[in-house]
């Protein structure tokens, strides 16, 4: 026990003084969630900008305006024809709606009124939305004006109590990372330098058994991951308000599993590479399809068929779902239990795995 | 005396290669015994397979007592162990280093006296990252001090250091055979183990090929006076064989000659005489009392550093 403490506080003092590993462990991640925050943290409104030709002094105009001017997404800009066009060309404006003159004349002798609406083909999404939006307003106003009672009301009722923004479904998926890079570099990295800078053997002079070593240092390394999770919570929550729903328990717990399996995954590689070079390379071709693929920034159901397979085979895409699931309540991808059953499969592969290879020197 | 090492057959192979090829030896306590060898003579596979580290292929090894193996903890927690080109955690202070070690074991040496042992008192609040190649040694030394072992072994305890840092570790050692420690050490320095060791053992490509007190082992392997001689260009073969009072010629690869002779005067004429006649291009000529390097020169042809 005596030996298990020296070596467990000689390791985080090694970590704790080394300004890289605090940078990848900690300050990397940070910027990320930080970076995710200003891009993706607004709220998901849709604003079209409309600019609007109306004669003035003519009382049908007035009533569409102030009509118009009541729809939220729409925000309205007056001016000429000429004006309002070329605003339209250099993309300041979605849509120019136009009326035209004597519209009270029109309508008195109960003709129809045409209404134009110019808008950019090009974009396609947002000109179908924005047609759509001014038909209607046209459809209800004639509705209005005709004074028939309308026969079925749309009573908007959404399932998700609140918005989910990009920052809320990007921060369960950075906690995901870190674990993943204090696996790969933080644990295989520092045993494959310990091991060629012949540390490990000083330490197998000493009469301490391996597994007490080794246990000091997964110990090590999980307080640091419990850590690391700690604090890019308290950063997405207290900087981008992202409501933590899980309780604080169930997070640990997957974020204990979570460090568990990706050092038994630095094990391995630490197992299987014989030099630094070798293994950093190794590490390299872990880290980015798992960064990339794993779904921890968008959601998988976006990644091209073909990859699938190795998307469903990383362990990451498991622990960043489970980690959505038990802390931003995200819709899951499977069910919580197949996550941690599928993170418990590695880590006990990946460990016997270890037992099987590793090597000291 | 009492054999605290005991050692037979020693075999340990790295796949083809044999790096140990049944060696045999007994280390007595209170003694400095040393491996003495070029690289690659197994000094470093023979005292790790000592220490635990390995496991020897074939043979017997008995150090105080038990047989070494990896998870051996009661006979390692008696050693004192400093590896060839050890390095350590960088960002722990000297003295954070040591206190780390200490409490790997049973029992240690009090830390601040250690500091002082091997100077380092000034040092112990500086990253281990930061020492120079001697502090290092020292640190190392200082940490296979640490458990108050009763047997010390050092795989090149002086190796890289300049000749003052050098000195001064020797001065640590004998210190240390002075307060009773049993002390095994390699080194590939001849005038390391004339001064240091009580006993040397020479390595060459696995095997012992001599053993004993350094003095000893000279006037067993040599009587004659060595004379070592740079000439300018070849001679012919034959020529010097026949000089008197030469008994043996060996010729370095480097180009120098090393004669040795029982009759000094008698060859230091002829080698005149010759040398006047035009027939010996000597460039230089140097005379002393033969030495371990002889030793070794004689029974591998070779001069230890090449």
């Amino acid at each position: 026990m005596r030996g298990y403490i020296a070596l467990f506080s000689a390791m985080t003092k090694q970590f704790m003084r080394d300004r890289m590993a605090l940078f990848w462990m900690f300050a990397f991640p940070v910027l990320f969630v930080l970076l995710f925050g200003f891009v993706f943290g607004g709220e998901n409104e849709v604003q079209f900008r409309l600019g609007v030709v109306a004669p003035e002094g003519d009382p049908v105009a007035a009533g569409l305006l102030s009509g118009l001017e009541q729809i939220s997404v729409v925000e309205i800009f007056r001016g000429s024809r000429e004006e309002e066009l070329t605003a339209l060309q250099n993309g300041d404006r979605d849509g120019v709606l136009i009326m035209p003159q004597g519209m009270v004349a029109s309508l008195s002798r109960g003709e129809q009124v045409r209404v134009e609406l110019y808008y950019d083909a090009a974009k396609g999404n947002t000109a179908q939305i924005l047609v759509s939006v001014v038909d209607q307003f046209l459809v209800e106003a004639e509705r209005m004006r005709s004074g028939a009672p309308r026969a079925f009301v749309l009573v908007q009722k959404p399932i998700q109590a609140r918005e989910f923004r990009g920052i809320d479904y990007m921060l369960p998926g950075v906690v995901a990372m870190a674990l993943m890079q204090l696996g790969l570099f933080g644990v295989a990295g520092s045993i494959l330098q310990m091991r060629e800078r012949k540390i490990l053997r000083r330490f197998w002079a000493a009469p301490i058994s391996r597994s007490t070593f080794i246990g000091a240092q997964v110990t090590q390394r999980v307080t640091i991951a419990l850590l690391q999770a700690g604090i890019i919570t308290l950063v997405g929550h207290f900087a981008f308000r992202v409501p933590i729903l899980g309780s604080a328990a169930v997070v640990a717990g997957v974020v204990l599993l979570g460090a568990l399996t990706f050092v038994s995954l630095g094990y391995l590689i630490a197992s299987l590479a014989r030099t630094v070079e070798a293994g950093t390379a190794l590490l390299q071709v872990v880290n980015f399809p798992m960064m990339f693929l794993s779904g921890i920034f968008w959601p998988v159901e976006w990644m091209p068929g073909v990859l699938k397979p190795v998307v469903y085979a990383l362990p990451l895409t498991y622990l960043g779902d489970a980690l959505r699931q038990t802390m931003v309540g995200a819709a899951p991808l499977f069910p919580l239990h197949v996550d941690l059953g599928v993170l418990a499969a590695w880590l006990v592969l990946c460990g016997l795995l270890s037992v099987k290879f590793f090597k000291w020197e | 005396m009492q054999a605290v090492i005991n050692v037979e057959g020693l075999v340990k192979r790295y796949g083809e290669i044999t790096a140990v090829d049944g060696i045999s030896f007994r280390g007595f306590r209170g003694e400095v015994f040393g491996f003495l060898g070029p690289n690659g003579a197994g000094k470093t596979t023979t005292v790790e397979c000592l220490e635990g580290l390995r496991v020897p292929d074939a043979g017997k090894i008995e150090v105080l007592g038990e047989i070494p193996s990896p998870t051996n903890y009661a006979l390692k927690a008696r050693l004192g162990i400093q590896l060839q080109e050890t390095a350590y955690l960088g960002l722990l202070t000297v003295e954070e280093m040591l206190f780390t070690f200490a409490r790997l074991y049973p029992r240690h040496r009090d830390i601040r006296a250690l500091l002082e042992l091997v100077a380092l008192t000034e040092k112990r609040k500086s990253y281990v990252k930061t020492l120079s190649g001697g502090q290092r040694q020292r640190l190392a030394v200082a940490l296979a001090l640490v458990n108050d072992p009763e047997l010390l072994i050092l795989d090149e305890p002086t190796a890289g250091l300049d000749p003052q840092a050098r000195r001064a570790l020797w001065d640590l050692i004998l210190g240390l055979k002075d307060e009773g420690k049993t002390v095994l050490l390699t080194t590939h320095y001849m005038e390391e183990a004339e001064y240091l060791c009580d006993r040397v053992a020479i390595l060459d490509h696995g095997r012992i090929i001599a053993l004993g007190a350094p003095a000893e082992l000279v006037r067993a392997h040599l009587k004659e006076t060595a004379l070592e001689l740079e000439l300018e260009d070849g001679i012919e073969g034959g020529l010097l064989e026949g000089l008197p009072g030469v008994r043996r010629v060996v010729k370095e690869e480097s180009g120098t000659v090393v004669l040795y002779s029982d009759d000094t005067v008698g060859t230091f004429r002829a080698l005149a005489e010759l040398f006047t006649a035009g027939k010996l291009p000597l460039r230089d000529l140097t005379w002393r009392r033969p030495s371990l390097e002889d030793v070794y020169l004689l029974l591998t042809g070779r001069r230890i550093r090449e």
